[in-house]
């Protein structure tokens, strides 16, 4: 395998220190690429690395594809525990959470991290699940929500040397108290090397930030009518993220700095891909 | 005094005459005078402060009640002033409430009010015993009974019958975390107290000016603190106290910081998703429009008072949400400088980060974010700040790194962070606002 997995992703993994004046190494290049393929709503499963096509900055690549099932999951479930998540939600939460660690594997590792107005890292990734449900049972509703704050502390979480790591954010309103802008979280996301799935009470309003940051790392975001169903949720975005490809490559023929727009499709197949949009390499 | 975190909003609905006529006419000739008498001795027994038996009596009353008062002590106030006056108006709100009637002052036409003989006599001896210039101190003191009632927490519950509603109406939503929890009846009485204030007259003035009154002033600064420490938003009240005192860098400060919290989330949450109609809240805007209202307001407090700090660091917040950043920084890093309060100069480096970072100035945004998590070490959002640059540089490790220890703390007292209580910190002198009142109320004596 020409890329090992202990590789930061994308290039920004390996900047040098100085925030001011970010150094691009070409010491690592690899850049990895989840992406999903689905056929009228189905996931399309069984593809090669000769089925699809990637272009970075628009120059075609020559890519790799990692064997899935030698890669395990990093499992960060960012939750909203505000005011409003309050009773029957707060069940259906929990829940939903503990039904989606019952499926992770032996090698997978999970954490948890919730936010109200406070966000609080409940447990740190680790492979001994029965800490990640006990940190759940202690979970208490309370305050505002902190939506951009939580996803951006929960995006610095499931940053890992090892596996494929899979962001879960649920949230069941608005954003009342984050500190930091969403411009700011959403481009540093572009850097992170994790796919992120939003998971959002439907209302009238719109969850944007939760679409655009699924948008950028290649994840989406679930608009459920209520939480009675939300184990379903977790477990299907936890079966999707399964089936994903993983494509590798060196880049070639373009910039070793700044904003990479990705394009990955399909070579000769009908389907849709989501991947990320893009990779930050340097400033 | 017990503050309740409750978040209320609160519209006004000019209903008309919903409860006219409901009471028989001499019903109506007999209490009413008994009890604007009844109203005049509380005011003038009620301690400023106190929950004494004055104060809970009037509580008691229902808005309906109050609402006549107001009529009545309006006559009271004109034989105060004309003894020989023998014609009583009425005020009537002229334009009842529609989608598409934005009131930016509520008009009034006026009927007259038919008091039988007995009753005139009986309010020319109760506004004898006022005596000349003696109304304005009844008027200010009886607002500050009425404000009272609220801020000790003495009203009755809101009555749900609308066929005790009174003419004048206002409705409350009750909101946690940027969702409606409730719609209520409002409370009337800051409404009485404006409405008394209203007609505050300087000694020698030939027409009301409660604008050139220092009480009145107060009695604004205090109660506007109050509704923003507790989040019981009135975007009238608010318009009120700076149609009264356009020129006061104090009130147009608070105003400001009205208008900002109605351009923040969780006012703008609750508009969006309210089942009560949008157009009820027709003085608060979207979120543009509200801070645009902030900005100047800031603005036309540092023309006044250019050494008021916590409006420099609040009109930086507000360019920088409006996308000026350049401007915004301009203002934060002057704050930075002269902000000498921990909580201001705290809020200052925040918004200076912010704002820094914004612009690309990371080593600024940095040092600004390190200085906000000395004053306030275990505050999360410094280290949010920090792990967000660390992100942008893409280093991964010092993300986390930055954040891990004020995540992890398990004892919530040490996690405490200014910016949970940014949108009520400017409201953190009301006791001494309070206090003020009630000194000046004591020397109108």
């Amino acid at each position: 395998m020409k890329t090992a997995l202990v590789s930061a992703m994308c290039a920004g993994a390996v900047l040098t220190a100085t925030a001011q004046q970010p150094i691009f190494s070409s010491r690592v290049d690899a850049v990895r690429v989840d992406v999903l393929v689905k056929d009228r709503g189905q996931v399309v499963r069984g593809l090669g690395p000769q089925d699809f096509e990637v272009r970075d900055e628009g120059v075609l690549q020559e890519i790799d594809l990692v064997r899935l099932e030698q890669v395990p999951l990093n499992v960060v479930l960012g939750l909203d525990v505000s005011q409003s998540v309050n009773g029957e939600r707060l069940d259906h939460l929990l829940t939903a959470s503990n039904t989606l660690l019952d499926r992770l594997n032996g090698e997978d590792r999970a954490a948890l991290l919730t936010f109200s107005h406070a966000v609080r890292l409940r447990q740190e990734l680790t492979p001994d699940i029965p800490r990640v449900r006990e940190a759940l049972g202690a979970v208490v509703p309370q305050g505002q929500t902190s939506l951009v704050d939580g996803t951006s502390a929960a995006i610095a979480l499931s940053g890992s040397d090892v596996g494929r790591s899979l962001l879960i954010v649920f949230s069941d309103g608005v954003d009342t108290s984050s500190f930091l802008s969403s411009d700011v979280v959403l481009q540093s996301a572009r850097r992170a090397d994790v796919v992120t799935y939003g998971v959002a009470v439907r209302s009238k309003i719109n969850p944007k930030f939760l679409k655009e940051l699924g948008e950028l790392t290649g994840g989406s975001v679930f608009e459920i009518e209520s939480t009675k169903d939300l184990s379903q949720t977790f477990l299907r975005i936890l079966e999707e993220f399964r089936q994903r490809y993983l494509l590798s490559y060196t880049p070639r023929g373009v910039p070793s700095t700044g904003w990479h727009r990705l394009d990955v499709r399909l070579k000769g197949r009908r389907g849709t891909v989501s991947a990320r949009a893009g990779y930050q390499a340097g400033r | 005094m017990r503050l309740h975190t409750a978040l209320v909003i609160v519209a006004m609905l000019w209903t008309g005459s919903a409860t006219r006529g409901q009471d028989s006419a001499v019903e109506r000739k007999i209490d009413r005078v008994d009890r604007v008498r009844q109203w005049v001795e509380a005011v003038e027994q009620h301690e400023p402060g106190a929950a004494d038996d004055s104060l809970l009596r009037v509580a008691s009353w229902d808005r309906t009640t109050v609402w006549r008062v107001w009529i009545d002590v309006g006559t009271l106030v004109s034989l105060v002033r004309d003894p020989g006056i023998g014609v009583f108006y009425e005020p009537v709100e002229a334009e009842p409430f529609s989608g598409i009637f934005r009131a930016q002052v509520p008009r009034y036409r006026s009927r007259t009010i038919s008091y039988g003989w007995d009753d005139v006599k009986r309010l020319k001896v109760i506004a004898k015993e006022i005596g000349a210039g003696g109304e304005d101190r009844l008027l200010k003191r009886g607002a500050s009974l009425h404000a009272d009632i609220v801020m000790l927490q003495a009203s009755q519950p809101a009555t749900q019958d609308p066929a005790r509603r009174g003419r004048s109406s206002m409705f409350m939503v009750y909101m946690a975390d940027g969702q409606q929890t409730g719609v209520d009846d409002g409370s009337f009485q800051w409404e009485m107290g404006r409405r008394l204030l209203d007609k505050v007259r300087p000694k020698g003035a030939p027409r009301n000016d409660p604008g050139a009154d220092e009480t009145v002033r107060l009695w604004y600064l205090a109660s506007t603190a109050y509704m923003q420490a507790l989040q019981q938003l009135d975007a009238w009240h608010i318009e009120r106290a700076v149609q009264l005192f356009p020129r006061d860098p104090e009130i147009l400060f608070m105003a400001a910081c009205g208008r900002e919290m109605f351009s923040g989330p969780q006012i703008q949450g609750v508009l969006a998703t309210t089942t009560v109609s949008r157009d009820l809240f027709n003085l608060i805007g979207d979120e543009g429009d509200e801070l645009g209202r902030a900005e100047r307001l800031y603005r036309q407090s540092l023309e006044r008072d250019p050494t008021r700090a916590e409006a420099r660091i609040r009109l930086g917040r507000v360019l920088g949400r409006r996308g000026k950043h350049q401007d915004a920084i301009v203002e934060l890093r002057r704050a930075a400088m002269e902000a000498d309060i921990r909580v201001l100069q705290y809020y200052a480096h925040m918004f200076l980060g912010a704002e820094a970072t914004a612009l690309g100035l990371v080593d600024e945004a940095q040092s600004a974010y390190e200085r906000a998590s000395e004053l306030f070490p275990w505050a999360q959002s410094p280290n949010m700040g920090i792990s967000a640059l660390a992100a942008l540089a893409g280093n991964r490790g010092e993300a986390f790194s930055a954040i891990e220890p004020v995540l992890s703390s398990d004892d919530p007292a040490l996690a405490d962070d200014p910016w949970w209580t940014y949108y009520t910190s400017q409201a953190r002198d009301l006791i001494d606002l309070v206090e003020s009142l009630y000194t000046a109320l004591a020397k109108a004596q």
